[in-house]
């Protein structure tokens, strides 16, 4: 039983302008490890600032930012956010086409293992025996596994998603960050998502999840925080949420609950 | 300070020449978003139109020479000098002004063949694809001028009436400084182009719609504006630029085959340190470093630093590259 | 799309290099067969071969267009023959000193060039060419020898040779232990080293560094996201196709000891891209049955000229006769340029998997199989982790 609030990410007074715009105001938020924090609001809220300030690749203009243990202002570049433990997941999933199921999720392991940089061209790839057994099991966990070797460019999105998810597990990062990760689905496709979302939580892995859809988000988050201009008008559990005035305002009634 | 105002005036020239290369190349690549390496090729392709008329308008027969009466010899002449006599010969002395007209309705169909031919079934392709087969255009284009031409530079000169210098001293109170007219019309002559294109960018609907195009492309696109049509007329406006700017500049350098690829590299080069898709960075940017590599062509330079005149355009581009990699002026 | 990274296997691999090799070392016999049995245009395979082969490790595989590669093959030459002039004829210090000297060069304007990415990047490798050849005929004549070219001569200190007492006359030629490399001995020589740069390059591919520059290409963002800086892997990849050019120009210069700048230019980059892309760019064999062509259609076409193609059309009555010649002979002697221009652009427009490409969708047809078809699974073997 992990212990209450035990903080992955702790962000506190955090502002950032651009230009003469205040994308983010006063932003104090703490993931909870083990738990799935949702970030909502309407558009132009500064969640996909909110999202790039937290894990370092953009650095706020003051407040802190810590995660495990380490300071994330100075900014980062995107290689070693992911070496520190942080894995995302894109609006539209990036993955690697050109390659085979089984190479992509091959790939984050040996970034896992043999960090940011290693040149040995004498060793072949098929002699990688544990990483390869590794990367199949997991993919066998997520119904993957038959065609791994097919191209992972003709794979249908909903598919690609799956495979973008492998291909951070296999990392065991300490904080999974999903951009929209239903965006552009069909419902079926979302529903799945879901499944599999609900899976890797129960593993107890820490996610951080940005959603328009209030479906996915109340089928999954364990706390949520709303973002509206640049600032969190709200935050708590999804009951709360659910009737929060001040959130029903921010959205107009444009919520779909 | 007289040699000074010399390599000014003469840095004013060949940057004349490279703002107009760097300006055709900037509207291609910040509309069109197509890198094209042919672009050389149409400079050259001015320079050869004035070569051409020049060499049709003095189409010659062989005439006696009357004046050398010990043994019969003959005399090419042209044709226009028997027909029409003195203004026969007028007429060719102008021939590179004639050109300039010629030019325009010439490389504008050229642009557009190409536009259309080539370089719009390549809009959607990688930036390398795209230099590529510019590329290989390039090469083609250049042979084809060599096989017809010769590989030697062919001397094209200006009108009699501008061949001498202008007492241009006079102005800066240097009297005794004189530069050749004709290379003062290039100056005159490029700025008055730019201005042209500004104007018609800033003035006109069609210019609006470009400079929207080289902002949001996506977005006009998607107002229903038959964005492909002017495409294809900015490909053609920049061809017919890059074209003028090489008619003009026969005089001053004789034509070969292989000067589309020279003025080329340094024109990139050029598009770069002014900031790739930014119209002023490119102008700006040819007359800076053709001003400079003239400094640095100077005697008093090149003895402290020999060689340093054919790389300093080059040293320039990788410490903006490195330093500022938006150029001067560039967005993005 | 066809899998560019396939796992191969310990045995396949094995065969390929077995066939390779045996391919290469007996092209003395069958070269004669297709035209091409004489030891100049052997040698020209061998070494554009090379260049291509490492050229392919860097734009085939990272999709990094350079235009500067041609300065590391002039930079191998140089160095190749002051090797010849201060040390010794022997080919093998100036093979090592040319690989080790264009390897530094192109650290230094890899690091810079790939500052930036894409065509700021090419734009960047087309100046630093543009700057080394200028420099060449300029600042560095003392170096080059400028336009004349560098050669070896009489005087020159050869400090090794004159210690160990070896004694050319004539003129001064490359060395092997004694062999002159010139002739079939200087093919063997460029097809020994034509076959190692071919080994390593089986080897990158099978690699996991391999895969990862492939990875690089297909989705650079992901691969920052996943934890790879991508930087040393495009370095190396530079480096190591830096030296690969710096090797081709050595040998270039050991089998004719003569070493020039207008291999540096630019547009002598071109070359290698076309090769490159004809072949059949990021395959494995591509870049050399790229190179093998290139150098083949040029032998044949430069050599002919109007007369040759009179008598090639002498079976048509004389007008026709007259108006063939006219329309072909743009293409050919002079104007293979021309050939070659009108072939790049093809390929590029129709082609761009190039003749890789071309035999892999034959094969297609014939076995009617579906595009995916070249994907393997991937056998776990040998070697523990």
């Amino acid at each position: 039983m992990s212990a209450q609030g035990n903080s992955v990410l702790s962000i506190s007074g955090v502002n950032k302008t651009f230009g003469g715009l205040q994308a983010l105001s006063d932003i104090n938020l703490n993931i909870e490890e083990g738990k799935t924090h949702a970030i909502i609001g309407p558009n132009g809220a500064g969640k996909s600032t909110l999202l790039n300030t937290c894990i370092g690749l953009l650095k706020p203009d003051n407040g802190s930012i810590n995660f495990n243990g380490r300071d994330l202002t100075k900014g980062m570049t995107p290689h070693e956010i992911n070496q520190a433990g942080i894995s995302r997941v894109f609006q539209t999933p990036q993955i690697f086409p050109e390659l085979s199921i089984l190479q992509n999720v091959m790939i984050p392991a040996f970034a896992k293992r043999d960090g940011s940089f290693k040149f040995n061209p004498f060793k072949a790839l098929r002699q990688e025996k544990q990483l390869r057994d590794e990367a199949m099991s997991l993919l066998g966990d997520l119904d993957m596994a038959e065609g791994s070797h097919h191209h992972a460019g003709n794979l249908a999105r909903g598919n690609k998603r799956r495979l973008e998810l492998a291909m951070c597990l296999i990392q065991h990062p300490k904080l999974l960050l999903l951009d929209e990760p239903t965006a552009g689905m069909a419902r079926h496709d979302t529903n799945r998502t879901i499944e599999l979302l609900k899976k890797i939580k129960a593993s107890g892995m820490t996610k951080v999840i940005i959603e328009h859809d209030m479906h996915v988000v109340f089928s999954l988050a364990d706390k949520i925080s709303v973002l509206a201009q640049g600032a969190i008008i709200a935050e708590g559990l999804p009951e709360e949420i659910k009737g929060h005035p001040k959130v029903r305002e921010a959205y107009l009634g444009s919520a779909e609950v | 300070m007289d040699a000074i105002l010399l390599q000014i005036l003469n840095g004013l020239d060949k940057g004349g020449a490279y703002a107009l290369i760097a300006l055709g190349l900037t509207l291609v690549f910040g509309t069109l978003g197509v890198v094209n390496f042919a672009h050389g090729a149409l400079f050259m392709l001015g320079a050869f139109v004035a070569v051409s008329v020049q060499n049709i308008l003095t189409i010659s027969k062989k005439v006696k020479d009357e004046s050398i009466t010990f043994f019969d010899a003959y005399k090419e002449t042209p044709y226009l000098e028997l027909w029409w006599g003195d203004t026969g010969a007028a007429i060719i002395d102008f021939a590179v002004p004639i050109s300039i007209l010629i030019a325009i309705p010439v490389m504008l169909l050229i642009g557009l063949a190409m536009e259309r031919g080539l370089v719009r079934h390549f809009y959607k392709r990688e930036h390398a694809d795209q230099i590529l087969v510019t590329f290989g255009l390039a090469i083609v284009i250049q042979e084809i001028v060599k096989a017809n031409f010769g590989a030697n530079p062919i001397p094209t000169a200006a009108p009699a009436a501008v061949a001498g210098s202008a007492p241009i001293g006079e102005l800066f109170g240097m009297p005794g400084i004189v530069y050749p007219w004709w290379r003062l019309m290039y100056l005159a002559f490029a700025l008055v182009i730019i201005g042209g294109v500004f104007a018609f960018l800033q003035f006109t609907t069609f210019g609006m719609v470009v400079r929207a195009g080289m902002h949001d492309r996506e977005t006009v696109g998607l107002l229903g504006i038959n964005i492909e049509r002017r495409f294809t007329i900015v490909f053609g406006l920049a061809a017919v630029v890059a074209g003028l700017a090489g008619v003009m500049y026969t005089p001053i350098l004789p034509p070969d085959y292989h000067m589309g690829m020279d003025f080329l590299v340094l024109s990139f080069v050029v598009v770069v340190v002014g900031g790739m898709g930014s119209l002023p960075g490119a102008v700006a940017a040819g007359f800076l470093l053709g001003i400079l590599q003239s400094f640095f062509s100077m005697n008093e330079v090149k003895q402290y630093l020999p060689g340093i005149d054919q790389i300093i355009i080059y040293l320039i581009a990788v410490f903006i590259l490195l330093v500022r990699p938006k150029g001067l002026m560039g967005k993005d | 799309m066809h899998q560019l990274i396939v796992p191969g296997s310990n045995k396949r691999d094995l065969t390929i290099m077995a066939i390779f090799t045996a391919v290469v070392l007996s092209a003395p016999l069958w070269g004669g067969l297709i035209g091409a049995g004489y030891p100049d245009l052997l040698q020209k395979f061998a070494i554009f071969g090379l260049f291509a082969v490492g050229y392919n490790i860097l734009f085939g595989l990272t999709g990094y267009l350079s235009f500067g590669h041609a300065a590391f093959l002039g930079v191998g030459s140089y160095i190749t023959v002051w090797s010849f002039k201060l040390l010794s004829m022997n080919a093998i210090p100036a093979v090592i000193f040319a690989v080790i000297f264009s390897g530094l060069f192109a650290l230094v304007i890899g690091f810079l060039s790939l500052r930036r990415t894409g065509i700021y990047f090419s734009i960047l490798t087309l100046a630093f060419a543009q700057m080394s050849y200028n420099m060449a005929y300029s600042v560095l004549t003392p170096v080059t020898n400028g336009e004349t070219g560098l050669r070896v001569l009489n005087d020159d200190p050869q400090v090794i040779d004159r210690a160990l007492g070896v004694v050319q006359d004539g003129a001064p030629l490359g060395d092997f232990f004694g062999i002159t490399l010139t002739g079939w001995a200087g093919f063997y020589f460029c097809a020994v080293m034509l076959i190692l740069g071919f080994w390593l390059s089986l080897k990158i591919f099978r690699s996991p560094f391999g895969m990862k520059l492939v990875a690089i290409k297909s989705n650079q963002t992901r691969m920052e996201y996943t934890g790879f800086n991508p930087k040393p892997y495009l370095l190396t990849a530079f480096v190591i196709s830096g030296m690969y050019a710096g090797l081709a120009g050595s040998l270039m210069a050991i089998v004719d000891p003569l070493a020039g700048a207008e291999r540096m230019q630019w547009t002598a980059s071109g070359e290698v891209v076309l090769m490159t892309i004809l072949g059949g760019v990021g395959t494995l064999f591509g870049p050399i049955i790229g190179a093998a062509t290139i150098k083949y259609l040029e032998n044949i076409f430069s050599a002919i000229n109007d007369t040759v193609l009179t008598n090639a059309y002498s079976f048509m009555p004389d007008w026709l006769n007259s108006f063939f010649v006219t329309i072909t002979s743009p293409f050919v002697g002079e104007g293979w340029h021309l050939t070659l221009g009108v072939l790049f652009m093809a390929i590029i427009i129709f082609l761009p998997g190039g003749l890789m490409e071309g035999f892999r969708r034959i094969k297609m047809k014939f076995s009617g199989t579906d595009n995916d078809s070249n994907a393997e699974p991937m056998e776990s073997e040998g070697g523990a982790k």
